[in-house]
């Protein structure tokens, strides 16, 4: 039953992403003063027009369609376990449901970068070299953050010390950095920027190719997103049944999805020596803090 | 640290700027230069317009009986040159910038001159309404006579008349 | 004539100071009998010497710290003098004031390069050489404007060849390579060397170590038009049209420097309201081309949204221009005498209201640009651009201001109406790009108010000179500061069209400094890099493409919003 239900709500989440990136568009417009796609439903259309064009396969990359699948086949599995966890997080939380969508982002992400690599074109290659320093480090981030702050938050209301508080919110900073820079957007997107590269491995792609790409780029942002909800309505799990906490978790990640966007949208490009530096800084900061936290706790 | 974050409030502020422009109507001021208007009644077809058109927009020809004052928009700049110089100010400059079209006929203006034949050689040389408007400005004087006749011509005869005067003194 | 115009005469007589003299007295004594003939006329002094002469010349004179390599023009002459001529014009910049040294080179004769002396007079040699066939000794001598399959010996701005004639006798090899594959109609897409991605012809090779550029070099001309050959056969109010349209951003400038020089070579007096509406036009130029920049190189560091806003504010101006001169750009009011549109009175509150509109929201704008983290952070301290450096390539423009030198041709060579106005020229010496924004920024505030200052005093009269007669032969130099720098034209004059037109845009001087600018930046930085000498490669370009082979090459796109309007794709 429990089963059934999350491959139901996972479907519906793999839905999600195109038009949550229809509501960022949107908004992007407002902000830049334009009006912006005619409608919320845009990036579907951009997606299904993308999708009846003839498959060409880069001449110097034939693996590519093959990588691009899997890559999207991925980051769609990545929803199932986050999914499962979402309706059982009243009951129980294993620990493996955590780890999975963790190890299944990074595949996907790991997927796209050989395909990047296995293109001719030189500034497909500079991006993903640009992309492995920068996903390298934020996937520290990632992995402590969530598992800190879904650990601690699920243990929130039974023992709220003030340590243990401090140790959640700062674990959910680390975790909000690390959703961000992982989702790609500005100022992170070095990867593809267009000045200097051309968009990187997006010239390279076209039609159903490029349709997958855009797909399992908005599926990673979403995942992404959700982790970070997650850990946000943790501490609420115990009071809250999945009814409540369902709609809940769509809530903020939509919530969340948006204000990324809007963050994104009043940002420039950073650098690549720039980005890793400000980022490794972050994160050092972070984890001594947590550090300390955590032995003022024992 | 964070006033980049005040952009929100100034695009708060100014809404929506751009258009939905082949829906909404474009934004143009009184003075805008688009293509140009020529007025058959006024047009005379003396050509000034064509000598100073930069872009050999504006042609004129002589087809027969007919001279053709050709206005191909593909060409046109919007310079407003030819409207300046006109002398009949028969040129009036539109504010019509809309000119894409399947049609490539539509692209192109035409007025239609009759011309005069040369009353000693028969040749076509000017328009009519030229020779009539000549007529109007001299008002009469001896050189009347002279408006018929082409500038070929013309130089001939005065060349025989100086020729037949200077004959005709100094036989005297 | 109004009191105002005997002042402009004031400012013009010559010499303003002693440092033209001086210059001369040097060519003089370098030269002794060599020297053919000297002239005064207006702010220039014409110095005729002999080929042999003229690099003694130069070496005498060349350091001296004032001196300018402002252009050169090559003009064939042989149906008069039976020689080519070569006008070097250089500026002195405190005085305000001209040496034209006149070199004549006949058929055959090799010129002594000065391009180890005027390190910017480089490409004026190389282009000569292509375009008339001067050799000049003591350097290598290339490609540099005419495409690698050009015929020898074919030297197009020659007057004894036609347009027609060079049509017939070029055929780009790409036809007859066509021709060899066997297909009969075929449509020719010119993609490459460059980017398909670019928005215009420019090929920089990078040479990368991990993201920092080692070294760079610049390959251009890749569309050369003709437009001086073209130029050749058209009546002196049809050029300006023309000259308008060399540059889509700020063809004003051109028109301006064209009548200019026409003006200046046949002794056409302007009337002064002319003067003032030119200027006032020119700076409602700069304000939208220094907003559109600024636009561009938000973009380039990834802020879209600064991009976007100040396009939204630009807008603005666009409208104002419209309203001012019939056309959002590409005026089309210029004719040698004056303007054919006047600045109507009823026009003028509105305007002062945009402008006091544009002040609001500019201040408002470029604080949150500047606040953002990456703006800044990427801005400092990169491309930079000694002053030393900007004064040997004779640089021009925000690009020299923004390393220590106060070089403006609004103050220096003052023309149209800009002495009536006080203005500051914004200086910063740190010559990063950081600098070369915030010369721009301020610019904006200085463009405001000249035009306010110039509508409180904007005269009476007529805006046309009434009838003007040709005379062949005439020298005119038009100088004009244009958002990028300055535009300077030679116009040598004809029985009924310019006999020899010289357009130099600031890019051409500005583009061989990038190299410098380039080496030991982030592979990121370049595009910005490029982009903060406000490019205008359609402007310097003239021919196709030089052919290269050499290692690692990387061309790496800058973006440069289309100067020719929207494409698609």
């Amino acid at each position: 039953m429990v089963s059934l239900t999350s491959l139901l709500v996972t479907v519906s989440f793999a839905l999600l992403p195109p038009l949550l990136d229809g509501v960022e568009r949107k908004v992007k417009a407002k902000i830049q003063t334009r009006y912006g796609p005619p409608t919320i439903l845009q990036t579907w259309y951009d997606l299904m027009k993308l999708w009846i064009k003839e498959l060409k396969i880069p001449t110097s990359s034939e693996s590519s369609f093959l990588l691009v699948s899997l890559s999207f086949l991925t980051a769609i599995t990545a929803l199932y376990p986050l999914a499962y966890m979402i309706v059982t997080l009243h009951t129980q939380f294993e620990p493996l449901l955590l780890a999975l969508p963790l190890t299944l982002v990074a595949s996907s992400h790991g997927l796209m970068l050989i395909t990047s690599t296995s293109t001719s074109n030189p500034f497909a290659i500079i991006g993903s070299y640009r992309s492995v320093i920068l996903t390298l480090l934020n996937e520290f981030g990632l992995i402590s953050g969530s598992v800190i702050a879904i650990y601690t938050g699920l243990r929130l209301l039974t023992n709220h010390t003030l340590s243990t508080t401090m140790i959640y919110l700062l674990s959910l900073v680390i975790l909000l950095f690390s959703t961000y820079v992982g989702g790609g957007r500005l100022p992170f997107d070095i990867h593809e920027a267009e000045p200097e590269l051309a968009s990187g491995i997006l010239i390279e792609l076209s039609g159903k190719l490029l349709a997958l790409y855009i797909y399992t780029h908005l599926l990673i942002r979403y995942v992404l997103t959700l982790l970070m909800s997650v850990a946000l309505i943790a501490p609420l799990t115990l009071v809250i049944a999945t009814p409540t906490a369902l709609p809940l978790t769509l809530l903020i990640s939509f919530i969340l999805y948006i204000a990324y966007g809007m963050i994104a949208v009043a940002l420039g490009r950073t650098r690549v020596d720039i980005g890793v530096k400000t980022l490794f800084i972050y994160y050092l900061i972070a984890l001594i803090v947590l550090v300390i936290f955590t032995c003022l706790s024992i | 640290m964070v006033k980049f974050l005040k952009i929100f409030s100034v695009s708060a502020r100014e809404g929506t700027v751009t258009r939905k422009y082949p829906f909404e109507s474009p934004l143009v001021t009184p003075e805008f230069r688009g293509r140009i208007d020529i007025d058959p009644v006024k047009c005379v077809g003396c050509g000034a317009c064509t000598r100073i058109c930069p872009t050999k927009t504006l042609t004129l020809s002589y087809e027969g009986d007919e001279a053709v004052l050709k206005y191909f928009i593909g060409r046109c700049i919007f310079c407003g040159m030819c409207a300046y110089v006109c002398p009949q100010n028969a040129i009036t400059i539109t504010k019509d910038f809309e000119l894409a079209s399947y049609n490539l006929s539509d692209l192109y203006d035409e007025v239609v001159h009759r011309t005069v034949r040369c009353s000693i050689c028969g040749k076509p040389f000017t328009t009519a309404k030229l020779v009539r408007e000549v007529e109007t400005r001299i008002n009469g004087g001896d050189v009347e006579e002279l408006l018929n006749i082409c500038p070929e011509c013309r130089r001939r005869l005065t060349v025989r008349r100086i020729g037949s005067r200077v004959v005709g003194t100094g036989g005297e | 004539m109004s009191r105002g115009f005997s002042h402009v005469e004031d400012l013009k007589g010559v010499p303003r100071g002693p440092r033209s003299d001086a210059v001369l007295s040097r060519v003089l004594s370098a030269c002794g009998d060599s020297i053919l003939n000297v002239s005064r006329r207006g702010t220039t002094i014409r110095v005729a010497l002999k080929a042999e002469c003229f690099r003694k010349a130069v070496e005498s004179i060349y350091s001296e710290h004032d001196l300018y390599f402002r252009t050169m023009a090559a003009s064939d002459e042989r149906l008069k003098d039976g020689v080519y001529k070569l006008y070097y014009v250089l500026g002195i910049d405190g005085e305000g004031t001209n040496v034209v040294l006149e070199v004549p080179a006949p058929e055959g004769v090799e010129i002594s390069t000065v391009s180890d002396l005027f390190r910017a007079s480089d490409w004026y040699e190389l282009e000569a050489k292509d375009l008339f066939g001067i050799n000049f000794s003591g350097r290598s001598l290339r490609r540099l404007v005419l495409p690698e399959d050009w015929p020898e010996n074919l030297y197009p701005l020659r007057k004894d060849i036609s347009a027609d004639e060079i049509k017939s006798l070029y055929q780009p090899q790409m036809i007859s390579q066509i021709a060899e594959l066997g297909v009969e109609e075929v449509v020719r897409v010119p993609i490459g060397p460059y980017h398909p991605a670019l928005h215009e012809p420019e090929y920089f090779e990078l040479y990368v170590r991990g993201e920092k550029v080692v070294d760079a070099r610049y390959v251009g001309f890749m569309v050369h038009r003709g437009i001086e050959k073209l130029a050749e056969s058209m009546k002196y109010d049809q050029v300006p049209f023309l000259a308008e349209r060399i540059c889509g951003i700020c063809g004003f400038v051109h028109s301006t420097s064209y009548v200019q020089a026409v003006e200046e070579a046949l002794g056409i007096e302007v009337p002064e309201r002319a003067q003032f509406v030119r200027s006032i036009v020119l700076e409602v130029e700069r304000l939208h081309s220094h907003l559109l920049w600024i636009g561009v190189a938000l973009h380039l560091l990834g802020y879209d949204t600064g991009f976007m806003h100040a396009w939204r504010i630009r807008e603005k101006i666009m409208v104002l221009a419209e309203l001012l001169t019939g056309s959002r750009k590409t005026y089309g009011i210029n004719l040698v005498g004056g303007v054919k549109k006047d600045v109507n009175q009823d026009k003028v509150p509105k305007v002062r209201e945009v402008l006091e509109q544009l002040k609001k929201e500019f201040s408002e704008f470029v604080g949150i640009a500047i606040s953002v983290p990456q703006v800044m952070a990427r801005l400092r301290g990169t491309g930079l651009l000694p002053r030393g450096e900007a004064r040997a390539y004779a640089l021009v423009g925000p690009t020299v201001r923004g390393s220590g030198l106060a070089r403006d041709v609004r103050k220096d060579y003052t023309y149209a109406a800009y002495h009536y106005v006080s203005f500051k020229v914004p200086v910063y010496s740190e010559g990063d790009n950081l600098a070369r924004t915030l010369v721009r920024v301020d610019e904006v505030f200085e463009s405001i108010s000249i035009i306010e200052q110039l509508l409180d005093m904007l005269p009476g009269g007529s805006v046309m000179a009434e009838g003007w007669e040709t005379q062949p032969m005439k020298l005119g130099i038009g100088a004009v500061e244009a958002p990028r720098g300055e535009v300077i034209h030679v116009v040598v004059t004809g029985d009924y069209s310019p006999y020899r037109w010289r357009v130099r845009a600031p890019t051409y001087q500005n583009l061989q400094a990038v190299p410098t600018m380039l080496r030991g930046v982030d592979l990121a930085d370049a595009p910005l890099t490029i982009a903060s000498i406000d490019p205008c490669f359609s402007c310097t370009d003239r021919a196709l493409i030089i052919n290269l082979r050499s290692g690692s090459v990387k061309a790496v796109p800058i973006e440069v919003i289309s100067r020719r309007g929207v494409r698609s794709g």
